[in-house]
Formats: structure tokens, sequence, C-alpha cells
């Protein structure tokens, strides 16, 4: 096959024999802390995530370690990075002012930091700020320092308030590009200390136009729109990932698993909107296909993926 | 997208995963950035893992299956007929009924560090392979090219470059931006 020949003339020409040497240390016993990298590291050393063929991979449940959660209600920040219209503007901000009080978002309830408080499940949609590009041109892929940057520019420059009980969305638009994203991952949380705060903050980009298979679950969503719509799922992953473990140190399994990750792009019963798209659920006036939620339960065996 | 162009795109893809090995996935270009004042260090981001990579995850594994338990008939719907296998320690290429006849050992293990490029009709998906020897010891590591071609559903692997890593390298750890250049 002709496509094949020429992939492998040019690997031999890039050097896959060269290829940077990586040597892993297994140690399937050691706890896992998540990583980012979408497997576990081990606390101490590198743990791999993945089952061996012809093994069941270890069923596990969501623990709480060392770290708390986000009490109280949680702020949600965007900031609008790139170029943005106002109906993608309009299925997402509508998607943040809904899903504070809804039953799916309630799931987050099920946890609780060592003081026994358990998370509210109230979101407020506290403030927007744009961004016209300020790390550069959309084709230069932003690096994650970048994405910190936008953060703080937002924060210490006043258009955004600095709020430790928040999580920043840097939402980018469909022209831009981020390393790793649509590769590797369709988005991240992570937090950072700005001005004597921690602030939680996650990056979301829209995959409509790179990357529409790889980080949307169908061409068109419930909304008639693919960037956005698929970004509303995204959203919510992070969103309740980063209030049951805002610094990575709280709720996730012994694979490093956020509450998340474990049902990461199962969505459960879905149902046919009026443009012929699937959703799952409807908040406020409009339907999304938005990912299930994990739901603790001290008994291992009855903790689930479920979207109320 | 046309072939000659999609071939370059897939060169550049997989130029880049072979230059670079399988990068972490935070960035670890310090100094291309700067970091505001009054902002400390970042060290760690958790991620959404993306459907091709679920997808090409689930190949993978049932690949490894098929071969461990030489299951034909998968093994037949999940590998090409015209497959062909890749190393530097081999100047050409091992045809299919070659490679299948050299056992599974050293293609069947724990897959970790998986990233998917996905095209019209190709995806790539670069990974850590650590293959238990016959007796169960010490894992082999390998760094692993698979070049698949389909489409959703019914994807067939069509090319693996498999490059052996020294046993004795030590684990590079992951960097995570330090905001200190």
């Amino acid at each position: 096959m002709h496509l094949s020949k020429a992939i492998a003339a040019s690997l031999l020409l890039s050097g896959l024999a060269s290829t940077v040497a990586i040597a892993g240390v297994t140690n399937p016993a050691a706890e896992m802390r998540p990583t980012g990298k979408g497997w576990g590291e081990a606390v101490s050393g590198r743990v791999d995530n993945a089952a061996k063929p012809g093994q069941a991979r270890p069923s596990s449940g969501i623990t709480l370690h060392t770290g708390g959660v986000i009490t109280g209600t949680v702020n949600v920040y965007y900031i609008w990075y790139g170029t943005w219209n106002s109906t993608d503007k309009g299925i997402l901000t509508d998607f943040a002012t809904s899903i504070g009080g809804s039953p799916y978002f309630g799931i987050n309830k099920t946890y609780f930091d060592h003081s026994n408080v358990n998370v509210s499940g109230a979101v407020s949609y506290s403030g927007v700020t744009t961004d016209a590009y300020s790390q550069g041109p959309a084709s230069t892929s932003l690096s994650d320092a970048q994405i910190l940057n936008v953060v703080s520019a937002a924060i210490t420059s006043g258009r955004l308030p600095r709020d430790a009980n928040a999580v920043y969305f840097v939402l980018t638009s469909s022209d831009v590009h981020k390393s790793g994203f649509g590769t590797s991952y369709c988005g991240w949380h992570t937090h950072a200390t700005i001005g004597g705060s921690d602030i939680k903050y996650s990056f979301v980009g829209d995959p409509s136009v790179q990357y529409p298979t790889s980080c949307g679950a169908q061409v068109t969503g419930p909304n008639g729109n693919s960037g956005a719509d698929a970004m509303a799922s995204i959203i919510a992953h992070e969103l309740e990932e980063a209030t049951s473990d805002p610094d990575l140190n709280a709720w996730y399994d012994s694979s490093g698993n956020e509450n998340g990750d474990k049902c990461a792009w199962k969505f459960g019963t879905e149902y046919t909107t009026a443009n012929g798209a699937k959703a799952n659920v409807k908040l406020g006036l409009r339907d999304y296909l938005i990912q299930q939620n994990w739901n603790y339960n001290p008994t291992v065996s009855l903790q689930i993926c479920a979207m109320k | 997208m046309k072939s000659t162009s999609l071939q370059i795109v897939l060169v550049a893809a997989l130029a880049s995963a072979c230059a670079t090995g399988p990068a972490p996935a935070s960035d670890t270009r310090p100094g291309t950035a700067t970091t505001p004042a009054a902002t400390s260090v970042v060290r760690q981001r958790t991620v959404l893992m993306t459907r091709s990579m679920q997808v090409f995850s689930g190949l993978e594994d049932q690949l490894g299956q098929a071969l461990h338990k030489h299951d034909k008939a998968q093994i037949d719907h999940l590998l090409s007929s015209d497959f062909e296998f890749r190393t530097p320690a081999s100047a050409s290429e091992t045809a299919r009924a070659d490679w299948l006849a050299m056992g599974p050992a050293a293609e069947v293990g724990v897959i970790d560090q998986i990233s998917v490029h996905e095209f019209p009709g190709v995806a790539v998906a670069s990974f850590m392979l650590s293959a238990k020897s016959p007796d169960g010891s010490a894992a082999a590591r390998s760094y692993v090219v698979d070049v698949w071609t389909g489409k959703e559903g019914d994807w067939k692997l069509i090319t693996r470059y498999r490059s052996p890593l020294p046993a004795n390298q030590a684990p590079q750890e992951d960097i995570a931006p330090t905001g200190k250049g």
C-alpha cells in the first residue's frame, strides 16, 4: 500500500530508531495520583494504568486523599480566548448558568472534605472576559504556561475578580492551536497561586475544526452546533473534577482517575432532539449531550456513572 | 483531503512523535512563555482523554488479547491483510505472516502514554509498551507507533513501528512547567 510505504520511509528518515528512550518502572501496588497525562502516577514512581491483555481491569472506587473540595457555591468564570460568535457564547453561557442546582451537578454533593462538609451542588456563573489572542497568532500552538498567562492576566488586570472558590475556564476558539489538544486530551484542569490565592482553572478548546471526532461525540449537537455543544460536555467534566479535586489531591481512585475520568465519554440514556441530534439532559431551556459523572458511595460496588 | 497532503500530514505527525518520543502531556517548554509575577508553580494538571484515545486503547487491547490467545478470527478482524512491521533491528519490513510467526511475546503487554492523531480514514496511535518476557521477568519496554486505516467501527492495523528501549535507561520524569525558565 502506497500510504503505508510512504509512512514507513518517512519514519526511517525521521529517525524512529533514535526515538527518545523512556523506560518505565511498573509498581502496581503503589498509590496513584492524577498527573494529567491520562494515566496515574505513583506518589513515588510511575505506575501504569493499563490492564494486561486477558486480565480484567481491577474494580476501583474513588476515595478522598489529603486535599479538600470546593464547598459552598462554585463560581464559574469564562475567558473567551480568540474569536467567538454570539451563538457559541449563548450555548455555553446558558450551560454555565443552568448547571448549578441541577440533578446532574447534584451528583457532586456525594463528595465531601475532611470536615465532612459536602459539595453544595450550587454553581454561579459569575463573570466573563475576552482575550483577543494575547499569546500570539492562533496558528502558533499555545503552551500550558500561556494558558496560565491568560488566567493570570485576566485576574491581575482586574477584568475578573481573584476568587479562590471558583473555576476559571479558558475557552479557545476553533482556530486556536494548543499543544496536545485533540491528540492527548480534550481539556484539563489544574490550579496555581495567583496574587496569593489558590486559583483553579481549566482549558477547554473548540474542537469543531481541528478535532471534531476526537473531542466531540457527534457531528452536530442538540443546539445545532458542533463546537459549543461538544465543549459543554468537556466543561461539565472539568467542572465536576475541579470541584471534587480542586488541588489534585482530594478525590481520585487507585489509578489516578477523578470522578469525571471514570465516566469519560459515557452518556447513559439518550434521546433524539428536534434537529436529529442526541441529548441526555435538559438544563434550562436547552438540551445537551454531556458525559455522566461518578456517583460516590462508601460501598465501592455501588459507585456508578450517573446523570443524577 | 488528498492522498498526498494526507501523507504529508501523517509524516509530520509521525516525525514529531519520533523526534520527541512520548512527550508528557504537560508542556515542557520553559522559557517559551513568561509567567506573570506573583504566580507560583503549576506542577500538574488532569486531563480528559480524547475519544480517539479511548477507542484506540480499546483496539490495541483487543489486538493484544487476540495475539495472546492466538484468536485467528479476531486477528483477521483487526490486522490488515497487507500489514507490515518495522523495527530498527531489521533493515527491511516484516510481512504479516512472518510477524505473526514471531509470536506475541514482544508485541503484547501493558500500554501507557497513548496519544492518537486521527485523520479521515487514518489514525496514528503512539504509546509505550511494556511486554513481559515469557518467564514473567522484567518488562521489555518499547515505543510503538501504530497506523490504523478504516473508519469508526472498522479499523485495521496496517503498520506497526516498534522501537525497543534500553533496559537500563532510567525513567524519565515528566516535566511540568515551573515558571522558572
